[in-house]
Parts: structure tokens; C-alpha cells; sequence
């Protein structure tokens, strides 16, 4: 186990190492630097001055590899939209806000989410499957800003019950979190109301009905606790997604975390702040699915762990 | 929704004389039984058929526009209204399905032309070829999607390449295509392995055939419908990949409407002209509804194991 795990962790380095010299290449690709984008259009020599004062002067190979080497000792550079603060402290401030959307929604999804695919797969073609089956493929592809505008539209500028957007008081939660938890519930909803169906006609939830058990204990302590499995794999990998927010979400509430940050971040070409939210992405990802794996053993201990991930 | 055995004991009912079908024709008849499904395709033929024949269903063209009817509600004259440049929003409604769907069906095109042999290789060769393309993998799961996409798109529409990718629409398609492939790959990957140590695929290899042949001849055939599925369900995610796209302002150029860019465009202005938000968001539900429908009707009558 702790082989595997320490092989895993190898192999998750590697995979940052690629999607950081991704990031950093195409990154530079892209027409227009930091410092000619928009209205900052400086003088040339300022310009000039800039770009050597970051660096960005140097043939670009020595570029990546200065910033591998400063990352290893955690010094992630300066924003370039704010000189005055480092990224390390700008996402220590913005990340915060986009966990407190994140934590909320993420609790609201799984719970409901299961809630609706439980009450499916139990009740089984009624209308009330088919309800959540089509809501639920609904909410699986459009996208949360279009539903965040259509809330807006409906409480805020209809109704006038809460606001179109900001930050502040628990006003402001309740739309994003609305817009946000649909999709992640949706998927909640569809995986569980596929693996309770497959429970459902295992051999020993019939042995369990046939000693004669209530409805209710089957369902509960057979049917649930066994239909965890693609919970853990397909739900957990989600978790790390909504933490690091969403650019739509985040711009249409005007909601001030690290999503929106990361819309600016891309679009006026702040180098340092696009890499480390990149890498902050990337390592939740690969933790996230390690973590999976490790669960899926502990709790299906027919599988095994050997070597690199087998299952697809 | 019915089972597989019994839909099989149907087809074999003594009082018909029997006759030999092909498991195509299976899979149509168990296809055609779902209601869901049937509506699904109904809904993606009408849009289908007012993408390709837009310029003849449209009331005007695209691009039309009168400045003094700008802004109006849907009335007799104006069925969706009119926006505020003045076109007529029915038509701009028509001819961004045409665009979404262009967009989404080369979207997918591209996902598949790379996924598919990505992980026909891959499960087939497996070792090393596995190993890479497994990495590969791993990194485009781990790299945030909308930032590939979007700096892919500044890259390919600009520069050097401008001349060669000239057209916005098939930009748009490639990126979301070279965005999309992770999935079909993989599950190009896992079938491949649980179909290569069937007997057959061992009797043609003792026959002397080659890895090409044998991918292509054998395998792929076998893996179709899950891949058939997992296309059908990849179109409403690339429909509004496009859209996302065009919220972050990197979509379509004007005047050509996608509606993606109508829905994100109506942001400004739909607290006072809500029709400009309708029409194009329900345009596009209709074809995810459609197409997921679709999707999952095929799911039952192609693969009636896994239901």
C-alpha cells in the first residue's frame, strides 16, 4: 500500500510537471503580453523596463525553469494586476470566499442528489423517476451561468427577494449556490439512482426480502450502504472542481474568489497568477483521485491495489 | 421499460413464423419501443432539418437588420422579437441552431478522430503506448478545461495560423474537439481491453492478422455502441462549451449568431427585454433534451446488458 502510494505520488509530480510546461507554453503563444493588453498600453521603454523587472525579457526555457525552481521553494511571483501583493496572498484571500460558495453547495448537491436518485431508482419508471431523470440531464448540461441569469432574472429582478450579486451577508449565497450545486446534483442523482438500481436486484437484497425484513430495513441497510461504491469513485473527483470555483458563477454574481480572479487573471495575461491557479487545480485533482483510490479499496476489500490505475 | 429477455421472448413468439433478424434490427425495434426516445429524435430532426435549411426557413437572413424596429417584443410581425440592433431574433434563433450544431457535431468529430485511436492504441499495444497515452490522459484531466480552450483559441486565431484556420466557427469546433476527447479515449480504452482476449480475437491473430487489422476489423466494430452513446451525450456538452466560450467573450465573431453568444449576450439587457434570453435558452434545452433522450433510448437498445 504505502509502495503504491509513494509510486503514485511520483507519478502525480510528473503529471504536474507536464501541465505547468503546457500551461507556460501556451501561455506564451498567446499574441499580446502582460503589459500591452487593453488600456495599459505603456511607453516602450516602460514597457521594456517591465518586462525585464519579471523576467519576461529571457529566452522563455530559462524562463519555465526559473519558475519550476522558485515554485519548489513556494515563492510563486507577483501578480502582474497587483504589484504590490504576492500570489501566494492573493489566493490566500480570494480562496477563502470561493470555499465558503463551495462547501455550501457541494453539501446541498450531494445531499439532495441522493436524496432524488434514491427516491428514483425506489420508485422506478413512475413519474417521479422520470422527473428527476429529465431535470437531472438538464442540469448535467446547461451551463450554471445561464440558470444563475435566469435566477436573477426571476427572484431579483421580478420578485425583488435577493440581490442580483455582491458579496456580504446570506443574501448573496443563496442564488450561487442555487446555480452553482444544480449540475454536481444532478450527476449525484444519476449515479445514485444507477447503482441502487443494480443493488436492487443483487442476490442478497433478495435473500434479505426473503427472511422476511421490512421494506424499510432492506433499503436502508442493505441497499444503501453497498450502493457507496460508484459514490466514492465518480462523486469524490468532483469535490476539488467546485472548491476551486467557477469563473461563471463567480462573474455573474460578482462574487470576489478565485474564479473571477482567474477569468482576469487569463485575459490580461497575469503569468504568475494563471500558473499558480493552474497548479492549485491540478494538485486537488491528483490528491483527490488518489484519495479515491484508496477509499475504493477500503470499502470493496475485493479490490486490490497493484501498480498504476487500472480501472477506467 | 422492458428487459432484455423479454423483449427477446417477444420477438420469438410461436404464432409468427420466424424469421432471421440482425441485431441491428433488434436494436431498432427495442430503439423504436421507447417513447422518450422517439420524442428525443423527433426533437433533434426538427432542429436538425431548420439548421441545414435555415436560410430557406428564416424569415430573413441573419445579418438583416432594421435599426427602427429594434428592441421589440414578439408580436404577429416579430414571432421572438427583435434585439437591439434590430434584427429579427427569430431568425437569428434559426441560424444560431445551425451554428451550434455545426459547431457541435465538428466538435465531436474532432473528439473522436483523436480519442478513438488514442485508445484503440492503447488498449491494444498496451505497455508503453498505454503508459503515454494514460499520461496524457491524466494531464488533460488535470489541466482546467476552459483555460486550454481558451488560450488554444487565441493561439490558433492569431499569429502564424490566422491564414490557416481562417473560419471562427471551425476554430471554435477544433478547440472544443481537441478540449473533449479524454472521455471517448478512455472509454475506447476499457472496452478495447475487455474485448481483446476474446477467442475471436485470438483466432484471427493465430490466422496470421495484424494489430491494424485486428483494431479495425474486430475490435472497433464491437466497441461501437458505447462509443455511439458517448457521442450522442458529448453533443449537448459541446453545444455549450461553445456557449461558455462565448460568455468569456472568445465565441463566434459577429454578425453570426451562435446561441451560446445570444444567451450570454442577453445578459446585459434582459432585465428589460426578457425575450432575448428565452428563445435562444430554449432552443438549447430542447436539443440537450433531444439529444440526451436519444442518447440514452440507444443506450437500452444497443447495450440491454446494462440496464
Amino acid at each position: 500500500m504505502a509502495r503504491y502510494i509513494l509510486g503514485r505520488l511520483i507519478s502525480l509530480i510528473f503529471v504536474l510537471l507536464a501541465v505547468s510546461l503546457i500551461a507556460f507554453f501556451l501561455m506564451h503563444a498567446v499574441p499580446g503580453g502582460p503589459f500591452d493588453v487593453g488600456e495599459r498600453r505603456l511607453p516602450e521603454a516602460t514597457r521594456q523596463a517591465q518586462l525585464r523587472k519579471y523576467g519576461l525579457d529571457q529566452p522563455i526555457l530559462v524562463q519555465y525553469v526559473k519558475y519550476i525552481w522558485h515554485v519548489l521553494h513556494f515563492d510563486f511571483g507577483v501578480p502582474f494586476q497587483r504589484p504590490t501583493e504576492t500570489v501566494t496572498s492573493l489566493i490566500g484571500s480570494r480562496w477563502p470566499v470561493t470555499i465558503k460558495i463551495g462547501i455550501p453547495t457541494i453539501l446541498v448537491a450531494y445531499t439532495f442528489g441522493t436524496f432524488f436518485g434514491f427516491v428514483a431508482a425506489v420508485r422506478q419508471n413512475s413519474w417521479i423517476d422520470y422527473l428527476v431523470t429529465t431535470v437531472g440531464t438538464l442540469g448535467l448540461t446547461v451551463q450554471s451561468w445561464v440558470i444563475g441569469i435566469w435566477l436573477i432574472l426571476l427572484l431579483s429582478v421580478q420578485l425583488k427577494l435577493l440581490p442580483t450579486g455582491g458579496w456580504g451577508d446570506w443574501k448573496h449565497y443563496l442564488m450561487p449556490v442555487a446555480a452553482y450545486s444544480l449540475a454536481p446534483m444532478a450527476l449525484v442523482a444519476r449515479y445514485t439512482r444507477v447503482s441502487i438500481l443494480e443493488v436492487l436486484r443483487a442476490d442478497y437484497v433478495r435473500t434479505a426480502r426473503a427472511k422476511g425484513l421490512g421494506e424499510r430495513r432492506v433499503l436502508l441497510s442493505h441497499v444503501a450502504r453497498n450502493s457507496l461504491i460508484p459514490w466514492v469513485t465518480v462523486l469524490l473527483p468532483e469535490i476539488p472542481n467546485i472548491l476551486t470555483g467557477s469563473i461563471f458563477i463567480e462573474s455573474v454574481f460578482r462574487i470576489p474568489g478565485l474564479g473571477g480572479y482567474f477569468a482576469t487573471s487569463m485575459l490580461s495575461r497575469d503569468y504568475p497568477m494563471i500558473l499558480a491557479v493552474t497548479l492549485l487545480i491540478a494538485v486537488l485533482w491528483g490528491l483527490t483521485y488518489l484519495l479515491t483510490d484508496i477509499l475504493y479499496t477500503v470499502l470493496d476489500p475485493r479490490i486490490r491495489l497493484t501498480g498504476t490505475r487500472v480501472k477506467v | 421499460m422492458e428487459t432484455a429477455a423479454a423483449a427477446t421472448t417477444r420477438e420469438f413468439s410461436l404464432d409468427r413464423p420466424t424469421r432471421s433478424r440482425t441485431n441491428f434490427e433488434f436494436a431498432m425495434r427495442r430503439f423504436a419501443r421507447q417513447k422518450l426516445a422517439l420524442a428525443g429524435l423527433l426533437i433533434v430532426l426538427i432542429l436538425v432539418l431548420a439548421a441545414v435549411f435555415a436560410p430557406i426557413v428564416a424569415p430573413t437572413g441573419y445579418a438583416d437588420a432594421d435599426l427602427m424596429s429594434a428592441n421589440k417584443f414578439p408580436s404577429w410581425d416579430y414571432p421572438f422579437g427583435t434585439d437591439p440592433i434590430g434584427h429579427n431574433y427569430l431568425s437569428r434563433t434559426i441560424f444560431g441552431i445551425r451554428t451550434s450544431f455545426l459547431v457541435g457535431f465538428l466538435a465531436v468529430g474532432v473528439a473522436c478522430l483523436v480519442g478513438v485511436p488514442l485508445g484503440l492504441a492503447a488498449g491494444l499495444r498496451g505497455g508503453f503506448t498505454d503508459t503515454v497515452v494514460l499520461f496524457a490522459v491524466q494531464v488533460m484531466t488535470a489541466f482546467p478545461g476552459i483555460l486550454f480552450a481558451m488560450f488554444l483559441l487565441s493561439v490558433v486565431t492569431s499569429g502564424v495560423l490566422k491564414a490557416l484556420f481562417g473560419n471562427q466557427v471551425l476554430n471554435v469546433a477544433i478547440v472544443i474537439g481537441v478540449t473533449s476527447w479524454v472521455g471517448l479515449c478512455r472509454l475506447t480504452r476499457a472496452q478495447i481491453i475487455s474485448l481483446r482476449e476474446r477467442e475471436y480475437v485470438t483466432a484471427a491473430r493465430s490466422l496470421g492478422a495484424t494489430d491494424f487489422q485486428i483494431a479495425v476489423r474486430h475490435l472497433l466494430p464491437n466497441a461501437v455502441p458505447p462509443l455511439i452513446i458517448a457521442v450522442t451525450l458529448l453533443m449537448p456538452i459541446a453545444i455549450f462549451a461553445e456557449a461558455g466560450l462565448s460568455f468569456l467573450g472568445l465565441g463566434i465573431n459577429e454578425p453570426t449568431p451562435s446561441l451560446g453568444k445570444m444567451i450570454a449576450d442577453s445578459r446585459s439587457s434582459i432585465q428589460l427585454y426578457w425575450h432575448l434570453g428565452v428563445f435562444p435558452t430554449l432552443a438549447i434545452a430542447l436539443a440537450v433534451l433531444g439529444f440526451a433522450f436519444v442518447g440514452d433510448g440507444l443506450r437500452d437498445a444497443l447495450d440491454p446488458r446494462q440496464n
